[in-house]
């Protein structure tokens, strides 16, 4: 494989990183779709430039050497790294799908209409979103007892916010992306904390008061701690901070930037992918 | 003793999530205590394990399972919802609050008492 066999892919990197850049500064709600996308996008890539690489090592002209060598004759270097790499997609793309089996029946059926609020009679301060075929938002009586009315009506616009912007559907494919390439994991948090970013905006303009939501969440937060002390999570200062700011007006050339990127990152991919489905159908000829 | 799949793999679920530290499956048969063979607590297990509700780390021959969610992140399914529906993974569940990093901590108090009139 010369190294312009993995140009596209090295394009779809560099474009990934300058999406991921530049998201901060998008509307969350967009920043969200273009990372999951960006996500995906380069999980196709890397998946593409991997099984060239893979087959450039094990092509079956090498096919045979590489059987005699194995069978105990000198095993060359690069057709063993081409192996691991074969290996190594074999196992991540395992993962990948029975993640995908688990999480078909929670995202099969479109969220729409209206959504049950489940009040969970437990002391241990939660709140969450289920999607799925029975979408539902799913509040405890000890966070409820920490919040006043309008507080109250922040957590479920919030949560609501998540099932009819189908954040579970952009969440799902970075997430599966990230497992079937887990160096994309940084993008697959970074689409997560922007759908909650969104969930925020959104709970913030029902409520009409972006302070309020920014307590809210300080207050969730910290009961959560108390319950459960744990460390890591996704940076809940930040969406606390971001509120008591207000509301960003959306550059409209940083928007096109990322738009550009995002192309060129899908792009970037389908060539990598296009240079692969090649190669295969050479193979079989 | 017969009771429905679900049953059993209610019950197991309940004995599983009173011990965090996690738990054998002699461990869970003897709490059971209602005669159910230990290869079926086995299969039960491995089944809930199937379906991303408990983790398990070796421990000799056997293996050791821990409960993934937290009793309250599946309680809604205890007021009627199937079973199979509670067993959404971990990331469709979008809740309000992630964990907080250390520093983080001071930082929303300081927050609240800057908010509070």
């Amino acid at each position: 494989m010369t190294p312009s066999a993995a140009a596209p892919f090295l394009v779809a990197v560099v474009a990934g990183l300058g999406v991921l850049a530049v998201s901060p500064r998008l509307r969350p709600g967009a920043a969200a779709v273009l990372l999951a996308i960006t996500t995906a996008s380069l999980a196709l890539a890397t998946v593409s430039v991997s099984l060239l690489f893979s087959y450039a090592r094990l092509a079956p002209s090498a096919w045979a050497a590489w059987c005699r060598r194995v069978l105990g004759w000198d095993a060359g270097p690069h057709a063993v790294l081409g192996a691991l790499i074969a290996g190594a997609l074999v196992w991540r793309a395992g993962l990948a799908w029975r993640r995908l089996r688990a999480v078909r029946a929670a995202t099969r059926v479109p969220t729409h209409g209206s959504v049950p609020v489940v009040v969970v009679d437990t002391e241990e301060p939660i709140a969450y979103a289920r999607s799925g075929r029975h979408p539902q938002v799913v509040v405890s009586r000890g966070l409820l007892a920490r919040l006043d009315a309008r507080q109250r009506l922040c957590v479920l616009a919030h949560e609501r916010a998540h099932l009819d912007g189908r954040h579970h559907l952009l969440t799902v494919v970075a997430d599966l992306a990230a497992v079937l390439v887990p160096a994309l994991r940084p993008l697959a948090r970074a689409t997560s904390a922007a759908t909650e970013r969104a969930a925020d905006e959104v709970a913030a303009a029902v409520v009409g008061d972006r302070a309020l939501v920014a307590s809210t969440i300080a207050i969730a937060g910290l009961a959560r701690h108390e319950w459960l002390p744990s460390v890591g999570g996704g940076a809940v200062i930040d969406r606390c901070h971001a509120l008591l700011r207000p509301r960003p007006p959306a550059p409209r050339g940083v928007a096109a930037l990322a738009v550009t990127g995002v192309l060129t990152v899908a792009a970037g991919a389908l060539v990598q992918a296009h240079h692969l489905a090649e190669i295969g159908l050479h193979a079989l000829h | 003793m017969t009771r429905g799949r679900g049953a059993l793999e209610q019950a197991v679920l309940r004995i599983v999530w009173t011990s965090p530290a996690g738990l054998t499956p002699g461990e869970v048969a003897e709490r059971l205590a209602d005669g159910t063979a230990y290869t079926t607590v086995m299969t039960v297990l491995s089944r809930l394990h199937g379906k991303g509700l408990l983790e398990r780390v070796k421990e000799g021959k056997a293996f050791r399972y821990r409960p993934t969610l937290s009793e309250s992140e599946l309680a809604a399914e205890r007021m009627g919802a199937d079973l199979r529906a509670a067993t959404a993974p971990v990331e469709v569940l979008s809740h309000f609050v992630a964990r907080l990093e250390p520093d983080e901590v001071e930082a929303l108090r300081r927050l609240l008492r800057r908010s509070a009139p």
